[in-house]
């Protein structure tokens, strides 16, 4: 047999299977994608090939078999000693936090030694000096400080460089990357794969590259396979996944994603596209979207930024930005983080004070400078929603607290049974179960879990609502979803956008007008 | 559910040990074998008797019987004896007058039968055992036990209440406010912390005076020092969450944030380390009782207890210092693997596997 891992009919779970029946081989040099939305499996399937399920979960059946040189290896089968020989020698891996996956009182030197010892590497000098050529390898600025620094003294892709350091520096036979980039700044998330594959390449590692972003793991592998809850629908050569998806999930996965170029509105969803029902959806034009926006532009603007200024210290964030937002628009800011985007929303909606410049908000026929009024009322007009919004929501209350303390707050006249009918019709707008008031937001999947943010948000009836990466963290088909409510919001009248994202599809896709911020300013107008 | 049982045996049976003396001290004159107030019936005569040593008494009516007590009234503070107990070595009746012989004498003496108190089979004679034997005062051991076990539930009530009363407030201003604030709390929770604990509450009593309440109050304003120090750290990390600054968006007030989305954050750890001060105060309470600060005669407390017996450690009746000794080591454990089982079952991380 020539390959390198095959994976029998496997089945993973803890009672009933969570991984159906998995059929997957690994040639030698491979690069074999695994792609699917989060809850689908896929960590499980990659982490079941080292023998390391978590806790009670076990393989139900099947068998995998990896060879390694001079020896074959079957899980279930091999002892805890083979196991740890074969992770130690012929398995790398590379997580998604690297942060939580490096000891932050160990210093990133003695980490990478300390699995040169373990790849069986005995002389001390030997390993210093594989050590620092790795860290060359994986072009690390400066290696001698790399050697001595602490992670939390590197940034997080030189920390992700670092990992891939750790888990190749044994010349693994397959490296296995879990969601390598998704924690990484946008900017260097193309470096570092770019780095991984050159290093697979040369040495001949096989990589098995686990992500939920089929379009980055189709240009970067020979193979892929699609799963979904738990099964592998489909499974076949990158070329043929891309030009003729055969099952509908994989097609679903290609059209919901945003496109500016074909920009349908509202978005299909995957689960609309599975069901095999086409919606009424609306294509537009890019001169019809243009004129759409121009229309918008000829009323008095809402919202107008003038040379605002900040900076932390020293740092200068914000060096003068001037926009202006029109009622019922949707504008859009662009750029990578630490360009200072995220300062100018937390100025806008004031939980940062404006340091130089204007910021006046049209009340009625007469413009307000925004940081005289105090929290509350700015709070009336303009609402935030947060990236994570598992952090945003109080995981101490249940949903139906949290929303009404915030209903309470803006109405305060409303009787209790008027809130409740608010609250229910709001969950009802926002897809959510009716039944959510009296849970916990942890018992929530990820997108709805920013419904509820969205939901906090709208209950204060703002007319400005600023997106701030909202939709980043989520997989492309909930992403889908909630920009499909955002857009219904739009229809709906009343509010203005601003989004705010590094990814110009997204960005382009939902505004009508796109700025681009660098360096705390913005570059064009378009 | 298995999986939990095995997890925090350790803290279940904690809990078991905890109920049991919270039972007891509840209920302490309801079980003591001597329920006089303070289980405090002395006979000289009878001094450090071994365990299970069984006599006879007489219970000789009293010139001026005093009122029954309640059984609520009893419950609570003890109830007060209606008849003088007289332990014997030979009684006899012979008619209408019983003579009897005083343990620890060879002088005859005779007494009324119409003086004394008969049981329900009409016997004179009672008879008391002494399960654990007698202290140097010839008091039940097993019933101070019991009612000294009231002191160190109590004062490990009073002294984390007072720290929570102090502690939570500061800790909580101190973290969310910073500023000044801040650097005023930790500097006082810095001097606080600097004086080693006893000599602190020694020196609290010596201002306050000797005294079971002074100890109470002593004990709290030592301990409030570390619920401050942890409710502070707690809310620095909670005030930059992100649902803090959307509450802070949405303009609430300080208040109202810190009550509705900070302390619900800050209760766990601070149940946590409350259960670890209940320990700390009991240990705080008998090694003051143990120097004569603490609870005064007749009040039984178990460091009291020790230190009144600790000379018999040598002398053949270890057992009057051990089991007090037992009793302390028993509860303090308890409460410290209470906390601990508590800071793991409330650990998200530990939640998650």
């Amino acid at each position: 047999m020539s390959e390198l891992v095959s994976i029998h009919e496997v089945s993973i779970g803890v009672d009933s299977p969570i991984v159906n029946d998995l059929n997957l081989t690994i040639e030698p040099g491979e690069r074999l994608g695994l792609v699917g939305e989060s809850g689908s499996g896929k960590t499980l399937s990659a982490l079941s090939l080292a023998g390391l399920l978590p806790g009670n979960v076990r393989l139900l059946k099947g068998v995998i078999s990896i060879h390694i040189p001079g020896n074959m290896i079957q899980i279930p089968g091999a002892t805890e000693k083979q196991l740890l020989q074969l992770r130690r020698q012929s398995l790398g891996f590379v997580f998604q936090e690297p942060m939580s996956a490096l000891n932050p009182v160990m210093r990133c030197g003695d980490q990478l030694m300390e699995n040169l010892k373990l790849g069986g590497k005995r002389s001390e000098k030997l390993r210093q000096s594989e050590a620092l050529s790795w860290l060359n390898k994986v072009r690390l600025p400066n290696p001698e400080r790399v050697m001595r620094a602490y992670p939390h003294e590197l940034s997080g892709g030189q920390r992700q460089r670092l990992m891939i350091a750790m888990a190749l520096c044994n010349k693994p036979k397959l490296l296995i990357a879990d969601e390598p980039t998704t924690a990484l700044d946008v900017k260097v998330r193309d470096v570092v794969l770019d780095l991984m594959d050159e290093l697979c390449r040369a040495s001949g590692t096989a990589l098995l590259l686990i992500s939920h972003d089929l379009q980055m793991v189709a240009q970067r592998c020979q193979t892929i396979a699609v799963m979904q809850n738990g099964i592998c629908c489909e499974y076949g050569r990158a070329e043929d996944l891309v030009n003729n998806p055969k099952h509908p999930y994989t097609k679903a996965l290609w059209a919901c994603r945003p496109n500016p170029e074909h920009r349908l509105i509202p978005l299909p969803t995957v689960k609309e596209i599975i069901a095999g029902g086409k919606m009424d959806y609306e294509q537009f034009s890019e001169s019809a979207w243009t004129l759409k926006g121009e229309a918008l532009r000829r009323h008095p603007a809402l919202l107008k930024a003038r040379d605002v200024h900040f900076s932390y210290g020293s740092t200068q964030i914000l060096r003068g930005v001037d926009f202006d937002l029109y009622p019922g628009e949707s504008l859009g800011i662009l750029g990578e983080s630490g360009c200072g985007k995220s300062t100018l929303s937390r100025i806008i909606c004031g939980l940062e004070s404006i340091q130089k410049g204007t910021m006046s908000y049209r009340d009625g026929e007469s413009y307000l400078p925004l940081e005289q009024q105090d929290r509350m009322w700015r709070a009336q007009h303009i609402q935030m929603i947060f990236q994570d919004a598992m952090a945003a929501l109080n995981p101490n209350h249940r949903v139906g607290r949290i929303l009404g303390e915030t209903r309470k707050h803006f109405f305060p006249g409303e009787t209790s049974a008027d809130r409740k009918a608010v609250l229910m019709a709001m969950m009802e707008k926002m897809d959510l179960p009716t039944d959510g008031l009296d849970r916990f937001p942890h018992s929530f999947s990820g997108g709805q879990r920013q419904r509820i943010c969205i939901a906090r948000a709208l209950l204060a009836e703002p007319r400005i609502l600023i997106c701030d990466e909202s939709v980043a963290a989520l997989d492309v088909s909930v992403q889908a979803q909630i920009l499909n409510l955002l857009h219904k919001i739009r229809t709906e009248g009343g509010v203005s956008f601003i989004f705010i994202s590094h990814d110009p599809k997204t960005v382009h896709y939902f505004c009508h007008r796109v700025l681009q911020m660098e360096k705390g300013k913005f570059i064009d107008h378009g | 559910m298995k999986r939990i049982l095995q997890t925090y045996s350790l803290g279940i049976v904690a809990i078991g040990v905890i109920f049991t003396f919270a039972f007891m001290a509840v209920f302490a004159y309801g079980v003591s074998p001597d329920n006089s107030p303070y289980a405090n019936q002395m006979h000289i005569q009878l001094a450090t008797q071994p365990p299970g040593t069984q006599i006879s008494v007489l219970h000789k009516k009293l010139a001026s019987p005093s009122e029954k007590t309640g059984l609520l009234q009893g419950l609570q503070s003890g109830f007060s004896l209606e008849y003088e107990e007289i332990p014997v070595t030979i009684a006899e009746k012979d008619s209408g007058i019983i003579r009897y012989e005083v343990i620890g004498s060879t002088l005859s003496k005779s007494i009324s039968a119409n003086d004394v108190i008969y049981d329900k089979s009409g016997n004179y004679l009672h008879s008391r055992v002494f399960h654990l034997g007698t202290d140097r005062y010839g008091r039940d051991l097993l019933s101070r036990l019991i009612v000294a076990s009231r002191v160190s539930f109590v004062i490990g009530f009073i002294a984390v209440g007072i720290s929570l009363l102090i502690g939570l407030p500061l800790g909580l201003l101190a973290g969310f406010y910073g500023g000044w604030i801040d650097r005023i709390v930790m500097w006082l929770v810095n001097v606080v912390w600097s004086i080693p604990g006893l000599l602190l509450v020694i020196a609290l009593t010596l201002a306050l005076g000797k005294g079971i309440f002074q100890v109470f109050i002593a004990i709290g304003l030592t301990m409030w020092v570390e619920v401050a120090r942890i409710v502070r750290g707690q809310v620095k990390s909670l005030r930059e969450r992100p649902y803090v600054e959307v509450a802070k968006m949405m303009g609430f007030s300080s208040g109202k944030i810190i009550w509705g989305q900070i302390l619900p954050g800050v209760l766990h750890p601070v149940i946590v380390v409350s259960a670890a001060n209940f320990a700390t105060a009991i240990l705080l309470e008998s090694g003051l009782s143990f120097l004569g600060y603490g609870a005064q005669p007749p009040l039984p407390t178990w460091g009291g207890m020790v230190k009144d017996h600790w000379p018999y450690l040598l002398m053949g009746k270890a057992y009057l210092v051990l089991w007090p000794g037992l009793c302390i080591l028993l509860l303090v454990l308890s409460f410290m693997m209470l906390g601990n089982s508590m800071r793991d079952f409330t650990d998200p991380r530990k939640k998650s596997l």
